[in-house]
């Protein structure tokens, strides 16, 4: 078959093709640098990719990473965030005062009360006043399909209201046309954190009713872009809000995201001069910028607020048994894995990352191997067991599977690994009867220790399918101090309270801690003002692109 | 001594196949990670060096140990399902091309019902399935993949043979002097068909070896840490510019079996005599 040859030398001279083209890189470098303006200059478009499509515009509904990316820079919150210090694990998670000018707390905790800016505009140019706050809660809490009703039960009257009982909620209080408070039925420390969070952002009615309800591809923005155009699975379109409430920001003239933009092809485009920002960079990517003197002062990094790991089903053998799961957190290697990630990890000992209020400085289970054999001796396993591992497609999480199996095959335990589509891994690991050894993952809502234990360790977040809390640990001395944390109206309390929480489930192991990752992101030499921010991931407010006096780009 | 496409193709095969069977003693495990010596400090794979000759992957694994594991994983299933293939095309080209008739129409319609199918599809979704029904092995539902949506081409030409050779003088012969159906298809058909039947198993095996790499690019190999020359692909693939070795080697050994594979079949071909001797 002579086809067959040809065919066969095509891919050869391609090897070798691929294989030359490597040896070329370190000629490569920036291609642009900044033009040395010393000040923040405005004007300019930047343009930054997602590998995903963006779902929605509706910040009701955006609960995926890009999509509340783009909603919090079009819609603008009662409460905000500080800005990402670079070096600074706390900053960036920090409340400070956003469309509201001051908010304060009643003495029992349960009452809210902020006071709006005065001349906060929409993008419309039409004034932002307090009822547009009450009707945007409202709003979500009438929507069945909003994943943000649950962070609102606690409002007076809200649960009332949602399902149909009463027509108005009467913890939502306009005092006047500035002044909003809100009512909670019990003192609840997380409560600000949600009017940080863009489904909170206001609302007008008279907008919401003229877009039929449906605000998927129409925006009311009040932060400080706007929509321009949204080519849908192509590329997004922001503009500069000209009503923005700080009149010097943003910089920008704009931002394009463009979507569905695989990594590796977005790695080229950064590198050819069209992205101005990447992030989510790949392990060999981020090495081999790593490497290059010319990229390193403008690559970014930044702890996340997220926890990786593997889940057990705490009611399933052999994972009933503390001593096997404590077991399992000695096999493993955490130094493996970060550098498996190529350092863009930090070892775990527990759900809180760093700069977390409430996490309790312990160190990660050592890697003990001979301890973990002890342990399951004791636990009635001297030769192990057989189990399978349920993961998802994708590069680091294969690479940490078969590192795992190693670590666990060291003390007797054999994994086998299986890996699954999303929704088949969400379906398999949220059952009781599903899958009870897998990946997992969490990345909080709000930065408080609340947004961390309460959906994955209380006994409350444990349902028949989709259950959140999918070790399905319930234990009552937990529930009872995650609730008091919640209540107490002392922080330096609560605080004392989650770091027990956070002990008690070092302890226990119901999951083997992992790592917290660490986001990356390289921009190009001209791009200023821009560090990765914890909640907001980008946050253009301060972005600056520092472009010659007629606006280009200066060749390096 | 003249180097003809056959016995260079035979030269390389069985060169492959030797290292296959010395793999204990020419190469390391194939799963041993080594994470602090086998990585550089940045946790990049180390190119080729002492101790390791292409170099390690990304988990710290030496990668000419994972080659030479993955010539026996890898030609070990081709070979497997190339055999379910053969005894399944042999049964149906003798059975249709003899009995002609309705049964003839129905296997043949089969095969084109088979072969309308995009291959590597139909691989896919079998494979998938296959995966779901039996967890522990991954190597058997490659395999029974494979070897269920490869023998058409070989039931298509032993049917257009049989369909020839029953019509001859040997054939009509036996019938007259008596002898059953089945005899004559064991006796006098088969011996006939085998010499094209190997070098379509020639051609399959190197077809599979593509496929089974295939399979394993996308997911549906044998499992880790198992070494696939397909799964070394994959696994290696986003390292293509800082490590280029981890998808060159596996994708020069995978080129290496089929061309070999493929040359045996181009030189059994003009071996082969055209008349049938009964």
């Amino acid at each position: 078959m002579p086809m067959g040859d040809r065919c066969a030398f095509r891919v050869v001279a391609l090897a070798v093709a691929i294989a030359l083209g490597g040896c070329d890189r370190d000629s490569r470098g920036p291609r642009y640098r900044g033009a040395g303006n010393a000040t923040p200059r405005s004007g300019g478009t930047l343009t930054c990719s997602t590998s995903v499509a963006v779902p929605t515009l509706d910040p009701a509904i955006a609960y995926d990473e890009v999509g509340v990316m783009v909603v919090a820079n079009l819609y603008e919150t009662l409460l905000d965030y500080d800005a990402a210090v670079p070096g600074d694990p706390t900053s960036g998670t920090r409340l400070v005062p956003g469309l509201a000018e001051r908010w304060t707390v009643s003495a029992d905790g349960r009452s809210y009360r902020f006071e709006l800016r005065a001349g906060a505009r929409y993008a419309d140019g039409r004034a932002i006043v307090a009822g547009d706050l009450a009707y945007a809660l409202r709003r979500v809490l009438k929507m069945p399909d909003s994943p943000y009703g649950r962070l609102l039960s606690g409002i007076t009257g809200a649960g009332a209201f949602a399902a149909g009982e009463r027509d108005d909620v009467p913890g939502l209080e306009i005092a006047d046309e500035r002044t909003f408070v809100v009512h909670l039925d019990a003192a609840d420390a997380a409560f600000a954190y949600a009017m940080a969070m863009p489904f909170s952002a206001p609302l007008r009615e008279d907008f919401v009713v003229a877009s039929g309800g449906d605000l998927r591809r129409t925006v009311l923005a009040s932060g400080p872009l706007r929509l321009d155009r949204w080519d849908e699975g192509q590329r997004l379109v922001l503009a500069r809000n000209p009503h923005y409430w700080d009149p010097a920001r943003p910089f920008l003239d704009g931002v394009t995201v463009l979507e569905n933009l695989p990594e590796n092809t977005a790695f080229l485009l950064f590198e050819a001069g069209r992205l101005d920002l990447l992030d989510h960079v790949a392990a060999p990517d981020w090495i081999w910028l790593s490497e290059q003197a010319a990229w390193r002062p403008f690559l970014d990094t930044r702890a996340q607020m997220s926890v990786f790991g593997s889940r057990m089903n705490v009611t399933v053998p052999p994972f009933d048994d503390a001593r096997v799961r404590r077991a399992l957190n000695l096999a493993v290697n955490r130094d493996h894995i970060v550098k498996l990630l190529a350092g863009r990890a930090v070892p775990a000992h527990g759900m809180l990352p760093p700069g977390l209020a409430g996490r309790a400085e312990l160190p990660p289970y050592p890697h003990d191997p001979a301890g973990a054999r002890v342990l399951l001796a004791e636990a009635g396993y001297p030769d192990g067991f057989a189990v399978d591992y349920v993961t998802v497609p994708n590069d680091d999480a294969n690479k940490l599977a078969q590192s795992l199996q190693a670590d666990l095959a060291a003390v007797g335990v054999r994994m086998s690994i299986r890996v699954l589509s999303w929704p088949a891994f969400l379906d398999t690991v949220g059952r009781k009867d599903g899958a009870p050894f897998s990946m997992t993952s969490w990345i909080m809502d709000y930065p408080h220790a609340a947004s961390f234990f309460d959906p994955r360790f209380h006994s409350r977040a444990i349902g028949d399918a989709s259950s959140s809390n999918d070790s399905f640990y319930a234990v009552p001395e937990v529930d009872r101090l995650l609730d008091d944390a919640r209540g107490a109206p002392d922080p330096a309390a609560a605080v004392a309270l989650y770091q027990q929480v956070d002990r008690r489930l070092h302890d226990d192991a119901p999951w083997i801690w992992g790592y917290h990752a660490v986001m990356t992101e390289a921009m190009q030499p001209y791009v200023k003002g821009f560090a990765p921010h914890p909640v907001w991931v980008r946050d253009f407010r301060d972005v600056w692109l520092d472009l010659d006096g007629r606006g280009r780009r200066v060749p390096r | 001594m003249n180097l003809s496409p056959f016995r260079v193709g035979l030269i390389m095969a069985l060169a492959i196949v030797a290292v296959a069977l010395l793999a204990p003693w020419i190469a390391g495990d194939p799963a041993a990670q080594d994470i602090d010596g086998g990585l550089t400090v940045r946790g990049a794979p180390m190119g080729p060096h002492a101790g390791a000759p292409l170099g390690t992957d990304t988990l710290g694994r030496d990668v000419w140990s994972r080659v030479v594991a993955g010539a026996g994983m890898s030609l070990g299933m081709a070979v497997a399902a190339t055999m379910m293939s053969v005894v399944i095309g042999v049964v149906v080209g003798l059975w249709a091309g003899y009995a002609g008739g309705w049964v003839d129409a129905v296997l043949m319609r089969l095969v084109d019902v088979v072969l309308a199918f995009p291959y590597l599809l139909v691989a896919i979704l079998l494979a998938a399935l296959l995966r779901e029904a039996e967890l522990e092995s991954g190597v058997v539902p490659v395999i029974v993949t494979l070897g269920v949506i490869g023998w058409t081409t070989i039931a298509r030409v032993v049917r257009a043979r049989v369909r020839v050779l029953r019509q001859q003088d040997f054939v009509v012969a036996a019938r007259a002097s008596g002898a059953g159906g089945f005899h004559i298809v064991t006796r006098h058909l088969l011996r006939n068909v085998v010499g094209v039947v190997i070098t379509l198993a020639a051609l399959a095996i190197a077809q599979n070896l593509l496929a089974e790499a295939a399979l394993s690019y996308v997911g549906l190999g044998p499992p880790p840490p198992q070494a696939t020359w397909g799964r070394m692909i994959f696994d290696g693939q986003s390292y293509y510019r800082s490590a280029p070795w981890l998808i060159v080697a596996p994708g020069l050994a995978i080129v290496l079996a089929v061309v070999s594979f493929n040359l045996i079949a181009e030189g059994l071909r003009d071996a082969a005599d055209p008349h049938a001797h009964g």
